[in-house]
């Protein structure tokens, strides 16, 4: 990228902004000036569509979470509630120990995606950016663990960590991502192998220390995928529901995901299917929330010249 | 451009991956591409380390500073993998041969979890479902992720919305959204059978039959095809705009543009969305159990073999052959992505600047 | 900003590193089972009827045997039906529950895997006398919780299946409900299937709008029939699943003879339609009045109250296959039982015993409407409920028998199961389905042979 970014060189200090702010605006302009009114118009009908599409489900969960018992009974199903029962979602958050369930999720998220980013990037680095022989063959084996079946995983491990004594805390849903994992690590090997090898050499001639390189000059242009990993790893921790199942056993320490699982569990068919969507509903909107304020971060990491 | 990268595929040749690269299609278009390129940094040849040679049965010291410095920064993933990874994989080989509730001793049985494993009708059903799964939500997978990163990345002024939108799906819990895809396949008023009935098509049960059941499942999967979308969304972000200006300078209209500089400079996160997304394929499992109440019907139509392996490890408490059958599927895995990649080093272009 | 961006990931990372070291002195104290005397660690119900729960609680607290004892409740929601892989874990890692509220029906397989703790120890050390204690509950119940001679738990409700029927739609099609009153005696299936095809009704594109039994759907299960016909899953003598009896068999053909009869397709298509999968529990055909008959459980009146309060329904028998067979039916319920490690104190028993008397019962039936277990409290009827909305179902207990409480009980189920998909689907005829279904789990229950049923299962509870 190096080359054929001229707004890379040359290298501004590192005290200033790495980004020039016109960068990004060129980069927008660029293909902005071009398009015709009709193209845009055309563009705009077609996400709109596809967005409408991709939203139905969160409309249909939204609108379900305000019908009465008695609309959902109805054939066919209403698009529109007839009435706006916002009593369910009360009686949602009501029916478990909500905000503990909230504060308990949110711990675990934090936590959870900060190591999954700093160690996998760090392992990411160590297969993408040095060149150390054997690194390929042992690369492999990152991808072979792609194909460990839960399942066989689930005793193994609990019995690892209840003689460790950390059932009923978060320890075993947090520690395991300073470990690194394997989609992680190939998902930021596949960028990071992208950054050119001169830029590398360049930053290492001037001495720096690798350890320096990683998070100054690579890891701002790796921001996009970075962003993914850390996106992921943030829904991944806050939906995870088997995890939570099996080593969070005492109310105070459960997660959200397993008092959503509650809605399901009565000694009989009886579903309360609202109150189980507005629970669903509130429980992803966070995350929504989350999501739409770091999407920018998609923008590209042109900072390649942040380093001195 | 062409002569800045092959050195450096010289240079790789000691076993990296982008070794053997060939020239991407997409580099006979931008002679634009290099005034913007300093002279300094144009060809790799003059700061790459000058070619190592390896004596037999020793290493340079080079190579053992470059060894330490690597498995330093890999030495996370090192404690990972022992931990999660081979210390319940060997666990595995060892229950697997044996006969396990998870409670009381284990009985020694050799193979026989394997040869009952080969014998098992059911195995057989759970194989097929799991290939006839793979086969078709992996390129459709990788189609709509790549359609839906395009829409994301339009260059509007409201984009941050319609990313939000189309990434929802993947952020409602698997078993919300069964309860709320059924109603888009209902017989009557269902999305589908609207469209199947413009057809003249007759009211049918989608998720009553169990090859349309399956098909069904693949749908529900695309809707979570943000993901994939994402790190495509991560890929397109990678690839320098001044590319497509030289190409377009060039002449070269949208569809040229995108095969032949958006897709060559994919292909990494094409790789990557493959191998994950055949990975996620032979273990496909959340979406069947919830939709079945774990059960894997109708008439066993979506029992796919990770269904299979967790009922036997969870529900009849066979966890010897639970475990044997997980060591096959791991096997297999382990053998298609070997192929995968191996495949993968004449088709990836690592190399953003060489487009 | 890669220098603002750097640092901060380095300072987020000493904070998370801080963060977790804070976790992990939480892990010296949260951890482990070990309760403090006088504490009993109970996983409970989940859901719409935790509160009901939590009066039981109370009024266990409010006793001489609960004032001080403190139950430490949580809900530990199972990842499915038949699914243990909390409680396998638990029980591994040695922080299992005291006391587990569980699905009976997996009790004997639990049992037979060692997962669960033999309660008759405890139960005479605490003063109290095992056959006492069996004799206090009904006795389908209690076999279910029986594995080898001893007792694993004690049942807390009970469900009987029975026909509901929609009057009004009967009516509305020459029938008159009144014929189908308990009180006329069982119905004939031959009769239902001709009241069935009376209410059946298609479309001008050949879909069903309406129809009458679908003798597969809600919990018309492959075994409900076979029980009908007199089936015995399991073979004493033997030591042996026996599932292609001939009972079994007439009553899979039956399933597959009605599944081509129907066109099972259209069927399908007309379950799909005003009874989809994972449906919200008030869409049904049943309650939509657009199905004139369903077998369920007399719990299905609970959620009918909630959502079709309106709807005019009658319950009665199963019907009969052949005219001068016996009466017919099955009950599944919940248990209090203890997974192993469980303390096995007196106080441990004394909230066992609690839950499932006179006084808690009494609490739970109404609210829910499930049976009581109870057989003081099954036989006086003493609740209002059980002499109005609950007395047909009531009255079935007399006759009702449990699912077979065999080691595999699970993998019976399921492989019972998929064969009733085999003859819906018609992918296999009744005997070939059968026969899957027996290569399956007979191998499985060698493996815990010796075995026998507990004494005198299937026969009736003197109420």
């Amino acid at each position: 990228m190096a080359l054929t970014t001229p707004s890379a060189r040359p290298a501004p200090d590192p005290a200033t902004p790495a980004t020039p702010p016109s960068s990004s605006r060129r980069h927008r302009s660029a293909d902005g000036t071009r398009r015709s009114w009709t193209s845009s118009v055309l563009a705009r009908v077609v996400l709109i569509g596809l967005s409408l599409l991709f939203l139905l489900p969160l409309y249909w969960m939204v609108a379900s979470a305000l019908k009465s018992g008695q609309e959902l009974a109805q054939y066919p199903p209403t698009w529109f509630p007839t009435e706006l029962n916002w009593v369910n979602f009360r009686d949602a958050v009501d029916a478990m120990p909500f905000w503990q369930f909230f504060r308990n999720t949110v711990v675990i998220t934090v936590l959870a995606t900060a190591f999954a980013v700093v160690s996998n990037f760090v392992v990411a680095y160590g297969f993408a950016c040095l060149d150390w022989p054997g690194r390929d063959k042992v690369f492999y084996v990152v991808l072979a663990t792609l194909f460990l079946p839960f399942p066989i995983t689930l005793i193994p491990m609990f019995d690892l960590w209840a003689n460790l004594g950390a059932v009923n805390t978060f320890v075993p849903l947090v520690v395991p991502n300073l470990f690194a994992s394997a989609f992680f690590t190939f998902l930021l090997r596949q960028f990071l192998l992208q950054v050119p090898k001169d830029m590398l050499d360049a930053a290492r001639l001037d001495g720096a220390s690798e350890w320096r390189i990683a998070w100054k000059l690579v890891f701002p242009t790796a921001l996009p995928a970075v962003t993914a990993v850390a996106i992921f790893a943030a829904v991944g921790s806050w939906n995870d529901f088997l995890g939570p199942l099996i080593y969070l056993q005492d109310q105070e320490v459960q997660t959200l995901s397993i008092g959503l699982q509650a809605f399901r569990q009565t000694n009989q068919q009886d579903i309360q299917f609202n109150q189980l969507m507005a629970a669903s509903f509130l429980v992803i909107l966070p995350l929504v929330v989350l999501f739409f304020v770091f999407q920018r971060y998609f923008i590209r990491g042109i900072t390649l010249g942040g380093f001195k | 451009m062409v002569d800045s990268i092959a050195p450096r595929a010289a240079t790789a040749a000691s076993g990296a991956a982008t070794a053997a690269r060939p020239t991407p299609p997409g580099s006979t278009a931008p002679p634009g591409a290099a005034p913007g390129t300093p002279p300094g940094a144009s060809s790799g040849t003059s700061q790459a380390p000058p070619p190592r040679r390896r004596r037999p049965g020793g290493t340079t010291l080079r190579e053992r500073r470059a060894l330490r410095l690597g498995l330093l920064f890999i030495s996370p993933w090192i404690v990972g993998v022992i931990a999660f990874v081979l210390y319940p994989l060997a666990y595995s080989a060892v229950i697997s041969l044996t006969r396990y509730s998870g409670m009381t001793t284990p009985v020694w049985v050799g193979l026989d979890n394997y040869t009952t494993a080969f014998r098992d009708p059911l195995v057989a059903t759970s194989v097929g479902n799991t290939l006839y799964y793979v086969l078709l939500a992996v390129p459709i997978g990788l189609v709509v992720a790549i359609v839906l990163a395009l829409a994301m990345n339009r260059d509007v002024k409201e984009v941050a919305w319609y990313r939000t939108a189309l990434y929802i799906p993947s952020l409602v819990p698997a078993f919300a959204m069964s309860f709320i895809f059924v109603v888009f396949v209902n017989p009557q008023f269902g999305v589908f059978n609207q469209l199947l009935g413009l057809f003249g098509g007759e009211s049918t049960n989608l998720l009553g039959g169990p090859t349309s059941a399956k098909t069904v499942i693949v749908l529900m999967a695309q809707l979570a095809a943000g993901n994939a979308a994402l790190i495509f969304l991560a890929g397109l972000r990678n690839i320098p705009e001044t590319l497509y200006e030289a190409a377009r300078i060039d002449g070269a209209g949208k569809v040229r543009q995108f095969f032949s500089i958006t897709l060559p400079l994919l292909s990494p996160v094409i790789l990557f969305n493959l191998i994950t997304g055949i990975s996620s394929g032979l273990q496909v499992f959340t979406e069947a159990y919830v939709l079945t109440n774990g059960v894997g019907g109708p008439d066993n139509g979506t029992l796919f073999y990770m269904l299979y392996l967790y009922k036997n490890a969870f529900s009849y408490a066979s966890l010897g052959y639970a475990s044997a059958l997980a060591v096959l599927l791991f096997a297999a895995g382990m053998a298609l992505a070997g192929l995968v990649y191996w495949l993968s080093r004449r088709f990836v272009n690592y190399d953003v600047a060489a487009g | 900003m890669s220098a603002t961006t750097a640092g901060l990931s380095r300072r987020t990372f000493l904070a998370a590193l801080a963060a977790a070291g804070g976790t992990g002195a939480l892990a010296g104290c949260g951890g482990g089972p070990a309760s403090a005397p006088g504490t009993i660690r109970y996983w409970g119900i989940a859901g719409e009827f935790a509160s009901t729960e939590a009066e039981m609680l109370a009024a266990f607290a409010a006793t001489d045997a609960g004032r001080d004892v403190t139950i430490s409740k949580s809900t530990v929601p199972s990842n499915g039906t038949g699914d243990a892989t909390s409680v396998i874990t638990a029980v591994r890692g040695g922080t299992a529950p005291d006391v587990w509220y569980m699905d009976r029906f997996s009790a004997a397989q639990y049992a037979a895997l060692g997962l669960l703790e033999p309660i008759d120890d405890m139960i005479t050390r605490s003063g109290g006398d095992v056959d006492e204690v069996r004799s206090r509950y009904v006795k389908f119940a209690v076999d279910e919780l029986t594995y080898d001679g001893q007792l694993y738990g004690v049942p807390t409700e009970c469900d009987t299946r029975g026909l509901y029927f929609n009057k009004g739609l009967l009516r509305d099609n020459g029938v008159d409900p009144d014929e189908l009153d308990p009180s006329n005696g069982p119905p004939t299936l031959q009769r239902i299937l001709e009241i069935g095809d009376q209410v059946t009704k298609k479309n001008a594109r050949g879909d069903y709008t309406q129809m009458g039994l679908i003798p597969w759907d809600a919990e018309g299960w492959g075994i409900t029939w076979a029980m009908g016909w007199g089936a015995r899953f399991f073979d004493d003598a033997s030591c042996s699943v026996d599932l292609v009896s001939e009972p079994t068999l007439k009553a899979y053909e039956f399933l597959y003879d009605e599944a081509r009869r129907l066109d099972f397709p259209r069927v399908d298509a007309f379950k799909a339609t005003y009874e989809p999968p994972n449906h919200p529990p008030a869409q049904t055909s049943f309650y939509g009045g657009q199905q004139g008959f369903i077998i369920s459980t007399n719990t299905y009146q609970q959620s009918m109250r909630k959502y079709v309060p309106d709807l005019e329904f009658g319950a009665t028998y199963l019907p009969l296959p052949e005219a001068g067979s016996k009466p017919y039916t099955w009950s599944g319920g919940f248990a209090l039982v203890c997974p192993k490690g469980s303390s096995l104190s007196r106080e441990v028993w004394d909230f066992m015993s609690f839950y499932t008397s006179v006084e808690s019962q009494s609490i739970y039936v109404p609210q829910t409407f499930t049976q009581p277990t109870n057989l003081e409290l099954v036989r006086s009827r003493s609740l209002p409920v059980l002499q109005q909305e609950l007395a047909f179902f009531v009255s079935q207990q007399e006759f009702t028998q449990s699912r077979p409480p065999i080691p595999v009980g699970q993998l019976w189920w399921d492989s019972m199961s998929a064969a009733q998909e085999n003859v819906k689907l018609g992918s296999r005829d009744a005997r070939a389905a059968l026969e899957a279904a027996q290569q399956r789990v007979a191998p499985q229950m060698d493996l815990y042979c010796p075995f026998t049923m507990p004494a005198g299962y299937g026969q009736p509870t003197a109420t």
